[in-house]
């Protein structure tokens, strides 16, 4: 890990050091080619994670797309039900589950927490986003939840920040997106 | 999928997460953790959190720290997180007169986040060091800088 004076020097304003978990490979997102250098540390501190709020009211708004094409049978397609913000590798082509993570990759003990809506009973659930670390990048069933996303210049707000935080190393692996519990 | 079927798939049963909890879930658990305690770069909340609560410069601290601050919660909703918070992992450090935050305090003091969080927080301690709420700075000291959770 780094040390604390690269740790405190991120923490003290320097937003811009976020790496992108798959800049070693081919980026879906144009803006995610801009966001250089690498992120030392695990200074988790400004980037705290807010949710994409998934309401059942905004179900049928033109807020919920998602929602509207999601799925609740296959859990490697990126329209699964749960998938709704997640923003990577889903881990379930990688050998592990919607879940749980691949042999030879570890759970992150940090993430995030979003919510979707899950279209069979309309209600929204917490879901847990956990990176799976420690293993170059899956490479399959790459998927881009968007629910809420906000450019990184807004942290809190973007999905797209390496959440391997404590986890045995920052390389990141895929996603993973655990059911916490009910958000109404 | 009804709710059944969604336990099912979650392997557990779903219960409600709702008001504080799920504002913590949604703001802060990603980095402090369910139980307040998280890796070793983000300070611990439980068994520390009330310490800043014992100061003027502490309390405001707490509201001014980035991710606070910038939150998307409004002022009345922060105000019921940080009181929910301060109760919930850290009640035994609390000043026995503790006030909790009004929605007026927390707004007023969120419009100037910090920008360098490490330096106020030092000096932050050293009041709390000063005013004998603590023993030493180590006391809330991240593992990473050698301290003792």
């Amino acid at each position: 890990m780094a040390s604390n004076r690269r740790f405190f020097s991120y923490i003290d304003g320097t937003f811009e050091r976020l790496s992108r978990r798959s800049a070693q490979h081919v980026s879906r997102r144009s803006f995610l080619s801009r966001l250089g250098g690498a992120m030392v540390g695990a200074a988790a501190l400004p980037l705290l994670p807010v949710s994409r709020k998934a309401n059942a009211a905004e179900a049928h708004g033109g807020f919920k797309t998602f929602a509207q094409n999601a799925q609740t049978k296959d859990s490697s397609a990126c329209n699964y039900w749960r998938y709704c913000s997640a923003d990577g590798y889903l881990c379930t082509c990688c050998g592990g589950g919607p879940a749980t993570c691949p042999p030879g990759s570890t759970p992150s003990p940090t993430g995030w927490i979003g919510s979707c809506l899950n279209p069979d009973d309309g209600k929204t659930y917490l879901i847990a986003y956990r990176d799976c670390c420690g293993k170059d990048a899956c490479a399959q069933c790459p998927c881009l939840g968007t629910e809420g996303e906000m450019p990184v210049y807004r942290p809190q707000l973007n999905n797209d920040i390496v959440w391997c935080f404590g986890a045995s190393s920052m390389v990141y692996h895929c996603s993973s997106a655990a059911i916490v519990g009910l958000a109404q | 999928m009804p709710a059944d079927a969604v336990a099912r798939e979650a392997g557990t049963t779903v219960i409600p997460i709702l008001d504080s909890v799920q504002d913590y879930s949604r703001n802060c658990q990603g980095c402090h953790g369910h139980t307040g305690i998280s890796v070793a770069e983000v300070p611990d909340l439980k068994d520390r959190v009330g310490y800043f609560a014992h100061t003027p410069d502490g309390r405001r601290f707490l509201v001014q720290v980035p991710g606070v601050a910038l939150s998307m919660l409004d002022d009345r909703r922060l105000a019921e997180l940080l009181n929910w918070i301060l109760r919930t992992y850290s009640p035994a450090q609390l000043p026995a007169d503790f006030r909790p935050y009004s929605e007026q305090e927390v707004g007023q003091w969120r419009r100037s986040p910090l920008k360098k969080v490490l330096p106020a927080r030092d000096e932050v301690i050293r009041g709390l060091v000063e005013a004998g709420v603590i023993d030493s700075p180590a006391r809330l000291g991240f593992k990473s800088l050698g301290g003792t959770r």
